[in-house]
């Protein structure tokens, strides 16, 4: 037999077992793919499917863990009848691994998309969440946003909303935070990138234009900051903020800061200093103050659900092996008790109808209670906190 | 200013140490160790666990427990993953480590979770003040520690015995092999050594920053960047800095007038046996181990056939046609991602494939052509228009990669395609109009076909890309383009004295790559409907190297059979998504291991059936044609010195050839005859003197040109493109290394083929050849030009008495009838007296006597230095 032989052969012997290979996946998932995203029972009880498509393995799969723990407890919980103003819901989680990268998550968004599936949540960086979203909006599918803050995600989708804060809103948070504190100078150690870049170029452009305000960039996945501390023991700001994409970050130059000594006060940006990030530090984070919309405790009924579950089905859930609760994990529990809160009032899984009613209406969610801005952004209500120790405690001046 | 500078090198302490581990195993065991970074990761977690609460070992302690731990981690490393495949090519050995990597950072995820943390260490409190700087114990350690452990190293090659096998193995594994250094430990002690830094650097600089599991990928590139500036390897005596074309021989001449120098005894018999000391056979140089048993590509006729050519023609489509239908939309989304990866592996294919370079930036044209198209078509620009864009662009990248990456050595090629791809992603990343890191969102999708769901239209575009992509690769690979292609890939300076022009060949082979790269990156935006720096990322240059190493590098459908065992295969298991990776590594490692052509490779071997060879003719050509009357001069040489440094090996060396004369050529190893023949056929250069062949003065002229103006030369190893069958390396031969010769060489083929008794041996694998029917191919390569001058380099060696005969009748012959010239360099003195007219003698670099066989024997001073006294 010759080469060209034995290659065509070869070739002709891979297609054929792709297309064999297809057909086992054709007979499995036929039936799914003729699924709505809903489908109710006796009793009116609508079972709703949700998607999640977030990084479980590769770089950022801390974030994209934490994200899965936070969505699998609350599916639990709501299934069991734990939350309020879930009634008649349960939820069917397909949850799918995007590897942190973009392309995986295009393809996991149309393999969720052909298994009828219209109503996401999750997902831990703004590459992925954005990759995932036009095949999602083809389907006429709904995204809660995840954890990504990019204002292109409102854009990207005909329904969407987003429960986490948006850049603009934490900008504006930190600059009236830094205003309150009627600095001299401040500093900004921000990661180069377009999250870095547009948050400092944000709160510039709101805080008091008196203040002395100076920016340093570094790398985005620098985390030596020695050369950065030197120039700060220099110039000795009044305020320090940091603004960076991962927690390798926040965390290394929490260290690099406890060791420098210097007494400017120091603000993490919105998502810089979670209760996870802050137990990484190892007491580094301990005076060091941040605003968000989420911490662990907030003291209102939905929160202290959403503690109660975590202890209750954490145990049993593998993404929840070694976490707390942190931002992550309650902004991610806050999207699925949002869908299953709107899909109860609305009686329905249509993401049209979700997102009017979404809109339309308050939440009691772990945050608080919670509206929307017509565009589908969540309304942002801060609080101040600061390290202690390795925890997070409320900021009382 | 000074703050900043300590600051700095405290920070480069860290890098330092990895790039020196990283750097001792590419120069010594020329390893690109892929795992580097989860060792470096390893390192740092073992410290970071043991100093922690649950064992609570002091920081030093600690460090001393972990190497422990790692010795034994790294020699199972070295042992089970490394040495199995360090035979066999850089991308099987990185794709291997790769696996690794994979196995050991998911583990540790599994283990020690995705969260950071950090090494508790005592040095890391201590901190001192320099000017504005603070700099800690510990970073001062980690400082210190990388020019320490360098010079530990260094003390430890030049003063110990392994230091020197060590050496020795990295300035030519072939020959330590053969001088009985046991080539496999000396690797294997190189990666455990690298690899040991590697955990070291971890324990030393992780105390200064965060760690995290995958903190190791950033510490293999720093440590790839300290590696390449600092030679790759050169420091531990490994050479990779320049293009191998002619250098090789050059390298191997150095070593051996070095060893000459310093009165080592040399063997005359075998071309490569002269660095050995006297008695010691290299097994590896010996002609049995060049007439090394067939390669597992198919033994017999390779002819084209159009039937299945035409077969394809309609199946394939037919059956991309099937699979859309069979599929469901779940099943198609799987498809889709692995016909993208697998076109984009066919692309990667005819740079890897058939040019045999490693780019380690073929992401970089797949990126452009996705944002080409993606910038295009979203501003309402013709589809049409942003796809040949796309192509275009993507073409016109890899040619220019290729221009000025020309000069560069394989592993520096890889190394600055690399840094290409990081470029493209940061140009991509700042450009506010290419939508910065977020990229662009909702990029329009091509047409919708009429009848077919999103995902069926979807399934047809990335199937066909895929199927365009096998197409061009399969008919490029036939033609003249792609036969050269092999001849570079097999040998830089075969290809040149074939009159391939190297240079050319990579641009054509990159551009190439690059139009239809960036036609597959055109098909993924409109697929994905969003691009973003990431695809310059390392997910698209490592994955189409999987799958075609996976696959099979050298088959057309080794993309496909790639594709689907690195794609589809681990979707299909239904794992949780560690294991899920664990088991894509190791399926990838049992692949690379246990089938080292690729799956395609290894589905071929099992339907192949063996036939028997059929054999040569023997030389046809008339037999001692008596010398006739000395034609025009048709080589001259006049003053040819080439110098290696201070070493002059060929010096002010003069000589003509007339048309039908045969020179014979004769010297003691390193006398310089090589050299003159290298620097004659423009593989050396020259340092003075200058070369005409056919009153044609060709002194500054490269290689491939004087090839077609009628030189052509052998080497003293056989040196024919293996994968390729004796036809294609006579067409590679007869169209002097032309690309698109549209004149017939048939006629040459068939007629070089007919002197040398190749003609049923036409559409054999030359890999399949016995090694005299190699030796006479490589004549047949030399004859198929139809030269003035042909220049035989140790023609004979290896060969035994009856084919010297037959060699000898050959080159008689042709001299005689065609009025070729030959200058026959030769150890063999009867062979050089009955073939030559005149005979020229060299010594150390100088011509020492010319002229009729009688007179240049018995010239006294040829008598001392080459026969020795009677």
């Amino acid at each position: 037999m010759g080469r060209q032989q034995v290659m065509s052969r070869c070739a002709l012997l891979g297609v054929l077992a792709a297309a064999v290979l297809a057909g086992c996946g054709n007979s499995e998932s036929a039936s799914s793919s003729s699924d709505s995203s809903s489908s109710a029972s006796d009793g009116g009880t609508i079972t709703a499917k949700l998607g999640m498509i977030d990084s479980l393995t590769g770089l950022t799969a801390g974030a994209g863990t934490a994200n899965a723990c936070g969505a699998q407890v609350a599916v639990k919980a709501v299934n069991a009848g734990k939350t309020q103003g879930t009634d008649g819901v349960k939820l069917d989680l397909s949850l799918v691994d995007d590897q942190s990268t973009p392309a995986v998550a295009a393809q996991d968004a149309t393999k969720l998309t052909s298994q009828g599936i219209k109503l996401f949540v999750g997902g831990s960086n703004s590459a992925t969440v954005l990759a995932a979203m036009p095949i999602i909006n083809d389907a006429g599918g709904m995204h809660t946003g995840g954890t990504s803050k990019s204002p292109d995600f409102l854009t990207a989708g005909k329904y969407v909303v987003r429960i986490n804060s948006d850049s603009a809103q934490d900008s504006r948070a930190v600059a009236d935070f830094v205003d309150g504190r009627s600095p001299k100078s401040v500093t900004f150690v921000a990661a180069r990138g377009a999250f870095g870049e547009g948050a400092v170029t944000a709160v510039k452009a709101d805080i008091d234009p008196s203040i002395k305000a100076k920016t340093v960039y570094v790398g985005e996945t620098a985390t030596n900051f020695d050369a950065v501390i030197t120039d700060l023991v220099k110039s000795k700001p009044d305020v320090v903020v940091f603004i960076f994409g991962n927690s390798g970050q926040q965390v290394a130059w929490m260290r690099d800061w406890q060791q420098s000594g210097l007494k400017s006060t120091l603000v993490a940006y919105p998502g810089n200093l979670g209760g996870s990030t802050a137990e990484a530090a190892g007491g580094a984070a301990d005076g060091v103050i941040t605003l968000d919309i989420y911490a662990p405790f907030f003291e209102n009924e939905a929160n202290t659900t959403l503690l109660d579950a975590f202890k209750a089905y954490g145990g049993s859930i593998g993404e929840c092996k070694g976490k707390t609760v942190d931002r992550q994990f309650g902004l991610t529990y806050a999207q699925v008790l949002l869908m299953a809160q709107a899909i109860s009032k609305a009686k329905s899984t249509d993401p049209a109808k979700l997102r009017e009613t979404m809109l339309a209406n308050t939440w009691s969610l772990p945050q608080g209670d919670v509206k929307f801005q017509p565009n589908g952004q969540v309304d942002g209500q801060y609080t101040t906190f600061v390290g202690k120790g390795t925890d997070l405690v409320k900021y009382t001046g | 200013m000074l703050g900043y500078v300590v600051n700095g090198l405290a920070a480069g302490g860290g890098y330092a140490l990895a790039g020196v581990g990283l750097s001792f195993t590419i120069g010594v065991a020329r390893v690109l160790n892929f795992a580097f970074g989860s060792f470096y990761m390893l390192g740092a977690y073992l410290v970071a666990y043991m100093t922690g609460n649950a064992v609570g070992l002091g920081y030093l302690l600690a460090v001393f427990a972990m190497l422990a731990g790692v010795l034994v981690i790294a020699y199972a490393f070295g042992r089970g993953v490394v040495l199995p495949v360090a035979h066999r090519s850089e991308a099987a050995v990185m794709i291997a480590t790769l696996a690794a990597s994979l196995f050991i950072t998911n583990i540790a995820l599994q283990l020690f979770g995705s969260d950071v943390t950090f090494i508790r260490s005592p040095f890391e409190d201590h901190v001192y003040h320099v000017g504005d700087a603070r700099v800690s114990q510990q970073a001062i350690i980690a400082l210190i520690a990388a020019p320490l452990v360098t010079v530990a190293l260094v003390a430890f090659l030049r003063h110990t015995l392994l230091g020197a096998r060590i050496r020795a193995t990295a300035q030519n594994p072939q020959l330590a092999g053969a001088t009985g250094i046991n080539v496999s430990s000396v690797f294997l002690t190189a990666v455990v050594i690298g690899t040991m830094l590697a955990a070291l650097a971890g324990a030393l600089y992780g105390p200064t920053t965060v760690i995290d599991v995958f903190g190791g990928d950033g510490m293999l590139l720093k440590a790839f960047t300290v590696a390449a500036l600092a030679g790759m390897g050169k420091l531990w005596g490994g050479d990779d800095r320049r293009r191998g074309d002619g250098h090789r021989g050059e390298r191997l001449q150095r070593v051996r007038d070095a060893l000459v120098r310093r009165g080592v005894h040399l063997r005359a018999a075998g071309p490569d046996a002269a660095v050995l000391p006297a008695g010691r056979v290299p097994r590896a140089m010996t002609p049995t181990m060049t007439t090394a048993e067939p390669k597992a590509s198919p033994a017999t006729s390779a002819r084209p056939r159009r039937r299945w050519t035409l077969a394809w023609v309609v199946a394939a489509p037919t059956l991309l046609w099937l699979v859309m239908l069979a599929v469901d939309d779940s099943t198609s989304s799987i498809l889709q991602l692995a016909a993208v990866v697998a076109a984009l592996a066919v692309s990667f294919q005819i740079v890897y494939g058939l040019l045999g370079e490693l780019s380690l930036g073929h992401a970089a044209l797949f990126g452009v052509g996705a944002y080409a198209y993606a910038s295009l078509a979203s501003r309402h620009q013709p589809i049409v228009l942003a796809v040949v864009a796309a192509g275009v662009l993507g073409l016109l990248a890899g040619a220019a990669v290729a221009a000025v990456t020309v000069r560069l050595g394989h592993a520096y090629f890889a190394v600055a395609t690399f840094a290409v791809a990081s470029l493209g992603a940061v140009a991509v990343s700042s450009s506010g109009p290419l939508g910065r890191e977020q990229g662009i969102i909702g990029v329009p999708a091509f047409p919708g076909l009429p009848g077919l769901s999103q995902p069926q239209t979807q399934l047809i575009y990335t199937g066909g890309v895929l199927l365009l992509c096998l197409a061009c690769l399969a008919l490029f690979r036939r033609t003249r383009a792609g036969l050269a292609l092999e001849t570079v890939r097999a040998d830089a300076a075969l290809a040149r004295a074939l009159g391939v022009d190297v240079a050319l060949a990579r641009i054509v082979a990159t551009g190439l790559s690059g139009l239809l790269a960036g036609i597959v990156g055109a098909v993924f935006a409109q697929q994905a409907r969003y691009v973003s720096p990431d695809v310059f990322g390392l997910y698209y240059i490592v994955t189409p190297l999987a799958v075609i190493v996976v696959g099979g590098l050298r088959w057309t459908a080794g993309a496909v059979v790639g594709a689907v065992v690195v794609v589809v295969v681990p979707q299909l298991v239904g794992l949780s998504p560690i294991a899920n990776q664990i088991f894509a590594a190791v399926v990838l490692f049992a692949v690379v291991v246990l089938a080292p052509e690729g799956v395609a490779g290894a589905l071929a071997r099992i339907g192949r059936r063996e036939r028997a060879l059929p054999t040569s003719l023997g030389v046809a050509a008339p037999p001692d044609a008596p010398p006739g009357e000395p034609g025009e001069v048709v080589l001259k040489a006049d003053g040819v010195t080439v110098r290696f440094g201070a070493l002059t090996a060929a010096a002010d060396v003069s000589l003509e050839l007339r048309a039908g004369e045969v020179l014979g050529l004769i010297g003691a190893n390193g006398a310089g005859k090589s050299t003159f023949v290298n620097a004659v056929s423009g593989l050396a250069p020259l340092a003075g003197g200058r070369v005409w062949v056919g009153g044609t003065e060709l002194t500054k002229r490269r290689a491939h040109v004087r090839v077609r103006h009628g030189l052509a030369r052998t080497f003293q190893q056989v040196l024919i493109a293996e994968d390729l069958t004796t036809r294609q390396n006579l067409a590679v031969a007869a169209s002097q290394g032309r690309f698109f010769r549209t004149r017939a060489s048939g006629q040459a083929i068939e007629r070089a083929a007919a002197d040398c008794g190749l003609t049923p041996l036409l559409d054999v694998h030359a890999s399949a050849l016995s090694f005299m029917d190699r030796r006479l191919l490589s004549i047949a390569m030399a004859l198929a030009p139809e030269p003035a001058v042909v220049l035989l380099d140790e023609a004979t060696a290896g060969l035994s008495e009856q084919e010297r005969v037959s060699v000898r009748q050959l080159v008689r012959g042709v001299a005689g009838t065609r009025g070729t010239a030959f200058i026959v360099i030769e150890h063999d003195v009867a062979f050089v007296t009955e073939v030559s007219d005149r005979m020229a003698v060299m010594n150390h670099g100088r011509l020492i006597v010319e002229g009729p066989s009688g007179v240049v024997l018995a010239d006294p001073e040829v008598v001392t230095s080459y026969l020795g006294t009677a």
